[in-house]
C-alpha cells in the first residue's frame, strides 16, 4: 500500500515525459454466449500531457468500452484480452486492486454522462466530494474539518457553483448543477487525466456549452489530459486538440483535429466529415449509410470494406480518391486487416490506401 | 404550521384505525348468531334443564346492549373505543377486556418485535452479502433451505420445530433442549418478575422455539427482497461513479449499495407488519404461548363479540402505530422524502 502511494510521487518528481497516456494493442472483448464481441480490438495511441483528445465513432464502435477499460472499470462479461495501458509510466493493467483504487480519482478521474444519476441520492453534495478525498488520504493525515470545508467551497466555486450547494442533496439540483458537482468531484484531487464519456449528452445546448467551458478551464488550470467521448463533431472541433475515430472496435484514424477536418484520410472519416452540415455551427454526428458490422465475426480484411466508398467505387467519392485508388490493391481490403500506421507525422490511419506511400 | 407529510401520515393512521374498528364491529355480527343463547343452551343441555333460557338470554343481551339497533351499538362502541375502553367479555366476567389484554399483549408484542427484527436484519444482511459477493456461490447454496422454509406458514413450521425438538429422538436422550409451551417456568411462584435475571433467562429460553419458527420462515423472504434491491442498486450510475471515485469496497457496500437498498426494504417491513402479527398469533397457539393468540381463539370459539373486537382492535392499533413510526422515520433516512413535502 505504501509503495503504491509513493510510486506516483517519484514518477512526477522524476523526469517528466511529455507522454501521459500510452495505449498499446489494447483488446477488450465481451465473452458472450454468442461468441466474443471484440468491442476494442488492437487499439494503440498516445496522448500528451495536457492534451485534449476527442473520440468519435458510431454507436457500438467501442468508445465506452475502451474508456472504461482505461480505468479498469469494465464489468463482466468484458475482459481485457491483451495490450498495455500506461498512465504516466505506470502500467495500469498490472496494478493490484488497492493500487488501482488509489489511482482512480487521484490520477485518472471519470466525468459521468450528463444528467445521469451519478450522485448517491442519500448524501449531501459535501459528503460526496469529501468521501473521494478522504479515501485517498492516508489515515491520520486528513486535514481538519474547516480546511476540508474550505476545499469543498473552493472546488464548488471552481465549477461555477455557489458554496451553499454543498449542503444540498442531489434531488435538489438541476441536471447542469449535478454535472458541475461531478466535475468538482472529478477534479478534487487534481488528476493527471480526465475521462469524460458524453458528459453533456441529455443536457440542453446552453448548459452543454457552459459545462464544456468549465471543463476546459479546469483542464487548463490543472494541465490535465482529457479524453472526451462524444457524438457532437461541433463540440469536438471546439474542444479537442487531437481526434480519434473508432470503427467497429478499431481506431481507424488519429490525428490533430484541424488536420482531420481539413483533410480526413480514412474513407470512413471522409464520409463522416462530408456528412456534416457545418462544423463550426454545430455538427451533430449523423453517421453514414449502412449498418455497423457485428463485432463477433467482423468482416474479413478491413472491417469497413462493406461500406467503404473506395472499395465499392462509390461515384460520389471517385474524384477525390481516384489517384489513391489507382495504387490500391482492393484484394487486400477483403483479406488483410489494415494496421494503424503513421502515414504522415502525427497522422495515423488504418487503411490500405496509404500503405504504398508510407 | 404542522408539515403536510406528518398531517398526511397521522390522518392515514386514524383512518386505518377507524376502518379497522368498524370492520371488527360488523364482521362478527354478520354471522347473526346469539352467543348468549347458544351458550345457555349448551349449559342447559349439559345440566338437563331447559327453562328460562330465552328470558335469561334476553336479559343478558339487554345488559350488553345487544338488543339495541345496530347503529346505536356501533355509535356507543366507537365512543368506548375512543376512550380505549374495550368493554367486557361476554363470558370472562372476572376481568375487563382491558385487563385481559394487558396480561397477554406484552408477550405478543415482545415475541413479534424481537423475532421480526432478528429476521429482518439477518435476512437483509444475508441478501445484501449474497449479491455483493456474487462470486461466492456457497452463500446462495446456504440460502436454499431458508427459501424453501419461507413457503411454509409460521405455525406449520412451529409444529415442525416442536416435532424436531420435543417429541422426537431427543426424548430418547432425555434432553429438554427447548420447552414446548409457556412463556416461563411456571413452577417458580414469584414469577413473572422482570427484575430477576433468571426469569429473563427462562423467558428467552421459552420464547426460542416460537421465535425461531417466525425467524426461520421469514428470513428467506427478506434475503430475497434485499438481494433484488441490491441488484437494482448495483446497476445505478452512482455505483459506477463510486468505483470511479476510488472508494474502497466496504464504503461502496455500506454507504452506497446497502444504504440505498434499505429504503425499499423498510417499506416492505412496514407493509408486512400486519401479516407478521397475524402469523405470530397462530404461532402462539401452537406453543401455548400466553399472548393474545390463545385469547383470540377462545373468543372466536365463543363468538365473544366484545373480546374479539378488543383483541383485533388492539392488534390493528399496534400495527398502525408501527407503520406510523416507520413513516416518521422514513424522511430521516431518505432525503428525497421530506416532512414538508407530501
Ligand atoms: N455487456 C455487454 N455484453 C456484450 N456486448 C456488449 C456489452 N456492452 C457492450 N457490448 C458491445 O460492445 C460494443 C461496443 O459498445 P460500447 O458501449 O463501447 O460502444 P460505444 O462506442 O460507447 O457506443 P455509444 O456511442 O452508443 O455509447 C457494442 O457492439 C456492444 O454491442
Ligand atoms: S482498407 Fe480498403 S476497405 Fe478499408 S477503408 Fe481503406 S480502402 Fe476502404
Ligand atoms: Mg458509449
Amino acid at each position: 500500500m505504501t509503495t503504491a502511494e509513493a510510486a506516483p510521487e517519484t514518477a512526477t518528481n522524476g523526469q517528466r515525459s511529455d507522454v501521459l497516456l500510452e495505449v498499446e494493442n489494447l483488446k477488450v472483448y465481451y465473452d458472450t454466449d454468442a461468441g466474443q464481441v471484440k468491442a476494442v480490438d488492437d487499439v494503440s495511441f498516445t496522448l500528451q500531457r495536457g492534451e485534449r483528445m476527442g473520440l468519435v465513432g458510431e454507436s457500438g464502435s467501442g468508445k465506452t468500452t475502451m474508456a472504461m477499460a482505461l480505468m479498469r472499470l469494465h464489468k463482466p462479461p468484458a475482459i481485457i484480452a491483451g495490450g498495455t495501458v500506461k498512465l504516466d509510466g505506470v502500467s495500469i493493467l498490472d496494478l493490484n486492486e488497492e493500487e488501482m483504487r488509489q489511482t482512480r480519482l487521484r490520477d485518472i478521474a471519470l466525468v459521468p454522462q450528463g444528467a445521469m444519476n451519478s450522485l448517491n441520492p442519500v448524501y449531501r453534495v459535501r459528503d460526496q466530494i469529501v468521501d473521494g478525498i478522504k479515501h485517498h488520504t492516508p489515515k491520520g493525515e486528513m486535514p481538519s474539518k474547516s480546511i476540508v470545508a474550505e476545499r469543498v467551497v473552493e472546488l464548488l466555486n471552481s465549477v461555477g457553483l455557489d458554496a451553499s450547494v454543498a449542503d444540498m442533496y442531489p434531488h435538489e439540483l438541476s441536471g447542469g448543477m449535478k454535472q458541475r458537482v461531478a466535475l468538482a468531484v472529478a477534479t478534487s484531487l487534481r488528476p493527471k487525466m480526465i475521462l469524460a464519456d458524453e458528459p453533456t449528452s441529455a443536457l440542453d445546448v446552453v448548459v452543454q456549452r457552459q459545462i464544456m467551458l468549465t471543463l476546459e478551464q479546469l483542464q487548463q488550470e490543472m494541465q490535465a489530459s482529457v479524453l472526451l467521448v462524444g457524438h457532437d463533431m461541433g463540440l469536438m472541433a471546439q474542444f479537442a486538440d487531437v481526434l480519434g475515430v473508432m470503427y467497429a472496435g478499431h481506431l481507424v484514424e488519429f490525428a490533430p483535429i484541424d488536420e482531420v477536418f481539413e483533410n480526413p484520410k480514412h474513407p470512413y472519416t471522409k464520409k463522416l466529415i462530408s456528412s456534416l452540415p457545418d462544423i463550426q455551427v454545430k455538427g451533430k454526428f449523423t453517421g453514414i449509410d449502412g449498418l455497423p458490422p457485428t463485432l463477433v465475426v467482423p468482416p474479413p480484411g478491413c472491417r469497413f470494406h462493406p461500406r467503404c466508398p473506395i472499395y465499392n467505387d462509390d461515384e460520389d467519392f471517385r474524384g477525390e480518391f481516384t489517384d489513391l485508388r489507382g495504387g490500391l490493391d482492393t484484394g487486400l481490403c477483403t483479406t488483410v486487416d489494415p494496421p494503424l500506421n503513421e502515414v504522415e507525422p502525427r497522422r495515423w490511419v488504418a487503411c490500405h490506401l496509404y500503405e504504398g506511400g508510407a | 404550521m404542522p408539515s403536510k407529510y406528518i398531517v398526511g401520515r397521522v390522518g392515514m393512521f386514524f383512518l386505518t384505525i377507524f376502518l379497522a374498528s368498524t370492520l371488527v364491529f360488523f364482521l362478527p355480527r354478520l354471522s347473526g348468531r346469539d352467543p348468549f343463547r347458544e351458550k345457555l343452551f349448551e349449559e342447559a343441555q349439559r345440566g338437563g334443564y331447559l327453562e328460562d333460557v330465552d328470558e335469561i338470554a334476553a336479559a343478558l343481551n339487554e345488559r350488553y346492549g345487544f338488543d339495541r339497533p345496530l347503529w346505536q351499538q356501533y355509535v356507543s362502541y366507537l365512543g368506548e373505543i375512543a376512550r380505549f375502553d374495550l368493554g367486557t367479555s361476554q363470558f370472562t366476567f372476572s376481568k375487563s377486556n382491558n385487563q385481559l389484554l394487558a396480561e397477554t399483549l406484552g408477550w405478543t408484542i415482545g415475541l413479534t418485535f424481537i423475532s421480526a427484527m432478528v429476521a429482518f436484519f439477518i435476512g437483509t444482511g444475508m441478501g445484501a452479502i449474497m449479491e455483493w459477493r456474487r462470486q461466492n456461490t456457497g452463500l446462495l447454496a446456504a440460502m436454499a433451505p431458508f427459501l424453501m422454509m419461507s413457503a411454509v406458514p409460521y405455525f406449520i413450521f412451529g409444529l415442525v420445530l416442536l416435532t424436531v425438538f420435543w417429541f422426537s429422538w431427543l426424548q430418547a436422550f432425555d434432553w429438554e433442549l427447548f420447552p414446548p409451551y409457556g412463556a416461563y417456568d411456571p413452577t417458580v411462584e414469584e414469577w413473572p418478575d422482570w427484575s430477576d435475571f433468571r426469569f429473563l433467562g427462562s423467558a428467552v429460553w421459552h420464547a426460542t422455539l416460537p421465535a425461531l419458527s417466525i425467524v426461520l420462515v421469514s428470513l428467506g423472504g427478506w434475503a430475497m427482497g434485499m438481494r433484488g434491491m441490491m441488484v437494482t442498486t448495483k446497476g445505478e450510475d452512482y455505483m459506477l461513479q463510486a468505483e470511479a471515485k476510488g472508494l474502497p469496497d466496504n464504503v461502496r457496500f455500506y454507504r452506497y449499495a446497502i444504504r440505498n437498498s434499505l429504503l425499499p426494504q423498510l417499506t416492505g417491513l412496514a407493509l408486512q407488519i400486519g401479516l407478521i402479527v397475524s402469523g405470530v398469533v397462530l404461532v402462539e397457539i401452537v406453543f401455548t404461548y400466553p399472548g393474545v393468540g390463545g385469547l383470540l381463539v377462545q373468543s372466536i370459539r365463543n363468538s365473544d363479540y366484545p373480546l374479539i373486537q378488543g383483541i383485533v382492535f388492539v392488534l390493528a392499533f399496534c400495527t398502525a402505530v408501527t407503520t406510523l413510526l416507520l413513516d416518521m422515520i422514513y424522511p430521516l433516512i431518505d432525503p428525497r422524502i421530506s416532512y414538508s413535502g407530501n
